[in-house]
């Protein structure tokens, strides 16, 4: 079965929300989505981050970890094709390293070019690497888009709009919620339920809403 | 400008020692990693030709593609596979394939085994990494009660039968996970259809015999 | 010294999950089922374990052989030098269970390499393992690895009770019960979680 472009960012923007279905990206969703406009500065950052860590780990376990025709080893140093060595278990530290880079990075840039939003983000920013959110959907491109370590037709697009499309969805129910939270300050909740309870209610009702996609055929 | 060199090549130090202990352990547990893979599919030919006292694969060597369509290399791979009901292998008893579903967050592997009408005798899912509570659940088998999934509902359908209730067909998906069943149907239907001719088998033989 | 504290505050007032907030995404995702649950919080164990005893020896080595401007250095790297040994373990933990556990390293699925981010195991080596001697760190790791598998598998007793009538795969409430199936969907995972914090909020006010 193969997957259309315009199915794959419906499935990762509503029915596999990469939030409300995946769980993924749980930490900066609890601790930034009391106010609107952090909320909207997290999810482009971490969308942004998203589809250029996709592009990097991508290309990194096609060319380098997987011992397939593609491989680096192969094709410039010319080692026999079953000789070439299998480093798909270095996956995880590989990725993760190369998320940390990409993270540092932008944090020098946008230090240098908006003093301002550096601010702004404060800590978050450096918690960007561990926003189970971009490790995931690096992890979850390989799983769904390669098969004995050779990519299927198409995977490097799959990848980039899958990337980009859960970044998407995940600035989505950030911007929900956050506008949920901002009202929810304002009304009567019991004590025990203040801050982050009741968030996780909330969180409950609108995963009950995203569930109505899981129906829906895109076919 | 050369202390971000050092800092990087402690790191690139630290990175390689780590690597190297990965790959002595990696050495240690790959065998019985593929150990259980090959018992996994012997397995899943136990469970889907029960009755096969001989399994025999038919290998083919299928060309690998680059983008351009110029073949790169051939590769041997497991087209299908031939039960025999008897030790001479004599008389096929069935047939039994893989077939491979794009799910919700992984590629489904099925092992699906048929009988020499086309009709499937059982499935059994080998390998996915679903969403736990949801799509993963579609390894169950209990037996089928004709409202919730499971594997057994397949027992006994033709390729014209796979399609899910929500796209107005005979299977039952599971409730929450239409994308894992319409995977895994779909996956089944598509290689049936592309095998059935290759196996001499037409699409009435299945709904002559037993009906 | 080490003591008892740095054991038993991991468990309780000091529960990541359920007092710090941490390690949110693999909680709300594998507590579908005890089974799933205790899997899960073992692999962690493990990991937070062999990361706090690395680090903190690796902290120690740092202080005794390095000169001040050295150990300056060593400390603009220190996070990614966690993040490698802490991938490391995950990486094994990854292995094994594929060669020795695959039913339970498939229905984890890809929270196993998330330990890696899994906020509870950074924070400690950066928080308590690279400051304190070894033997406590242990502790420690342990400690905060005990809390986050009870508070897992508080919340997968909820769901897998309520949502399948079974707990351990072991049908308790009889045939005659229908199941919650809204409990093993996501939103069972928020919702118990939001009741279960809302609760313990409300006797430690009744406490006072």
């Amino acid at each position: 079965m193969e997957y259309g472009i315009f199915q794959l960012i419906i499935l990762s923007i509503f029915i596999n929300n990469f939030v409300l279905a995946r769980f993924l990206g749980l930490c900066p969703y609890m601790g930034v989505s009391k106010q609107l406009d952090s909320a909207v500065g997290m999810g482009l950052a971490v969308t942004f981050v998203m589809t250029l860590a996709s592009l990097v780990t991508w290309l990194l376990y096609n060319f380098f970890l997987a011992p397939t025709y593609q491989s680096i080893f192969y094709v410039v140093f010319h080692t026999p094709i079953d000789k070439v060595p299998d480093l798909t278990f270095l996956r995880t530290i590989v990725f993760i390293l190369v998320i940390a880079a990409l993270v540092q990075f932008i944090e020098m840039y946008i230090q240098k070019v908006s003093p301002t939003l550096y601010k702004a983000l404060g800590i978050y920013l450096p918690l960007i690497t561990t926003n189970c959110a971009i490790l995931g959907v690096a992890v979850l491109n390989i799983d769904m888009f390669f098969k004995d370590g050779l990519p299927l037709h198409n995977s490097f697009i799959h990848t980039l709009v899958q990337a980009f499309a859960s970044g998407v969805g995940f600035t989505l129910v950030l911007i929900l919620m956050a506008g949920i939270r901002e009202k929810l300050e304002l009304a009567n909740v019991p004590k025990p339920f203040r801050g982050l309870p009741i968030a996780f209610i909330v969180a409950g009702l609108m995963s009950i809403a995203f569930l109505g996609f899981a129906g829906m055929n895109v076919e | 400008m050369g202390n971000i060199f050092r800092l990087s090549f402690i790191l690139a130090i630290v990175t390689l020692i780590a690597a190297w202990v990965l790959a002595e352990i990696y050495n240690i547990t790959r065998p019985q990693i593929e150990l259980q893979k090959q018992a996994k599919t012997r397995k899943a030919l136990q469970i889907v030709l029960p009755e096969a006292k001989v399994v025999k694969p038919i290998v083919r060597k299928v060309p690998v593609k680059d983008s351009k369509g110029n073949t790169l290399y051939e590769r041997s791979e497991v087209v299908y596979y031939i039960g025999y009901a008897d030790a001479d292998s004599t008389q096929i008893s069935g047939y039994a394939f893989m077939a491979y579903g794009s799910g919700y967050s992984s590629i489904i592997e099925i092992m699906v085994g048929i009988d020499p009408t086309g009709k499937i005798k059982k499935i059994k899912i080998i390998s996915q990494k679903e969403t736990p509570g949801l799509g993963a659940r579609c390894v169950e088998d209990p037996p089928f009660d004709g409202k919730h999934w499971s594997t057994e509902q397949f027992v006994g359908k033709t390729v014209d039968d796979l399609k899910v209730d929500k796209d107005g067909g005979k299977i039952i998906s599971i409730t929450g996970a239409t994308i894992t069943s319409r995977a895994i149907t779909n996956a089944i239907k598509n290689k049936l259809q592309t095998l059935l001719p290759e196996l001499g088998i037409t699409a009435d033989a299945s709904h002559k015999i037993g009906g | 010294m080490a003591s008892l504290n740095d054991l038993t505050k991991g468990i309780l007032k000091e529960n990541p999950v359920f007092r710090l907030a941490l390690g949110l995404c693999p909680t709300l995702a594998v507590s579908t089922s005890i089974n799933n649950a205790i899997g899960m919080g073992v692999a962690v164990i493990f990991v937070l374990v062999s990361s706090n005893t690395i680090v903190s020896l690796l902290m120690k080595l740092f202080q005794k052989t390095l000169s001040e401007e050295g150990l300056k250095s060593i400390n603009k790297i220190r996070i990614p030098i966690f993040i490698v040994v802490i991938a490391s373990f995950v990486t094994i933990v990854e292995m094994v269970m594929s060669a020795y556990f695959p039913a339970l390293s498939e229905s984890l699925g890809i929270f196993i390499p998330l330990i890696v981010v899994n906020c509870i195991i950074l924070g400690r080596a950066e928080g308590f393992a690279s400051k304190n001697p070894v033997f406590a760190s242990i502790l420690d790791g342990l400690g905060m690895g005990l809390g986050f598998t009870i508070a897992l598998t508080a919340i997968a007793f909820a769901r897998e009770l309520l949502g399948s009538g079974h707990l351990l795969g072991v049908n308790i409430l009889g045939s005659g019960y229908q199941p919650v199936l809204l409990m093993i969907l996501p939103p069972g995972a928020f919702l118990v979680i939001g009741l279960y914090l809302g609760g313990l909020n409300w006797l430690e006010s009744r406490k006072k």
